[in-house]
């Protein structure tokens, strides 16, 4: 079991890759975030992006898909993280780079802060500082995240 | 349609929004967020929240979403370049019906892109009994009416 004090900082872990194709950037966006230069690939020529471009929140989406992925896997490989996959927010979150049908993502989190709660004393705040980078190594999504995790029981 | 002359700091809106169906929570957890205290009632119950919410990302495109398809005065959006911050404050349970209210907190032209400004905006998004559930701080690319053309 790995509690609040368990957990090291300046820790990087890779949370895997996803390949963006056309099809769901225009599926996530038409339900959730409804821009030409989302959803309509000759509308999206004249946009800023001079093409079709991801949803920021569909990479976002993503992201939290890996996290919960890798720490299923990380259960079942018998580290069990006891965090309870709480958030009180997030920070910081910048779009750097646009991401273009099939381009592949990868992310990667790294350990950056623990904050102590007054008001939860069971508990603690972990911040990582999660990126996502594309095939050529340009970095395309960034946000300080935040996780509640249980402190160790007394006694143990 | 309001380009970045129109937006004045200070400025705000009401933007009614949609009742949060438990399809709608499962769904998007199943799909993005599959974490038992959205998708498992028993095991909702037991964890901090006290019970089945929509994960905090549904919630922020639930937002988007609002913003996008409901809001009667759409500004000329670029883009967005990110977010300053987001605060959730509680959760979001299924059959809650969303409001969001924005007020502009700072606006400027972009130095690197002079055809456009950049726009703060602080979301606030309320359930059915008037609770702040999360807030948003967020940056707009709006066009410039003047530059719209080139």
């Amino acid at each position: 079991m790995m509690y609040f004090e368990d957990i090291p900082l300046d820790e990087t872990r890779e949370m895997g890759s996803y390949t963006f194709t056309e099809e769901e950037i225009i599926k996530f966006a038409s339900e959730w975030d409804p821009q030409p230069f989302h959803t309509d690939p000759v509308a999206a020529e004249e946009s800023i992006f001079g093409g079709l471009v991801a949803s920021g929140w569909h990479l976002c989406a993503i992201w939290m898909h890996l996290m919960v992925t890798n720490r299923k896997r990380e259960r079942e490989a018998g580290v069990e993280r006891v965090a309870a996959g709480v958030s009180p927010g997030f920070r910081d979150l910048k779009w750097l780079a646009p991401v273009r049908p099939d381009d592949t993502i990868t992310y990667h989190s790294t350990t950056t802060e623990k904050v102590d709660l007054r008001s939860r004393p069971e508990f603690g705040i972990l911040r990582s500082l999660n990126e996502g980078i594309n095939q050529d190594g340009v970095r395309v999504l960034s946000f300080t995240g935040q996780v509640f995790m249980p402190r160790k029981p007394k006694g143990e | 349609m309001r380009y970045f002359e129109d937006i004045t700091v200070g400025e705000t809106e009401e933007i009614i929004g949609p009742v949060i169906s438990k399809e709608e929570v499962f769904d998007f957890a199943r799909q993005y967020d599959p974490q038992p205290h959205h998708l498992d009632e028993d095991a909702a119950e037991k964890s901090i929240l006290g019970g089945l919410s929509a994960s905090g990302w549904h919630t922020c495109c639930a937002l988007i979403r609002m913003i996008f398809k409901n809001s009667t005065e759409p500004s000329a959006f670029l883009g967005s370049p990110g977010v300053e911050e987001v605060r959730w404050k509680r959760p979001v349970r299924p059959g809650d019906q969303l409001n969001a209210s924005s007020r502009v907190t700072e606006a400027r032209v972009s130095n690197s892109k002079p055809f456009m400004g950049l726009v703060k905006r602080h979301y606030e998004v309320r359930n059915q009994s008037g609770d702040v559930v999360m807030t948003m701080d967020t940056w707009a690319m709006i066009a410039r009416r003047d530059r719209a053309s080139s």
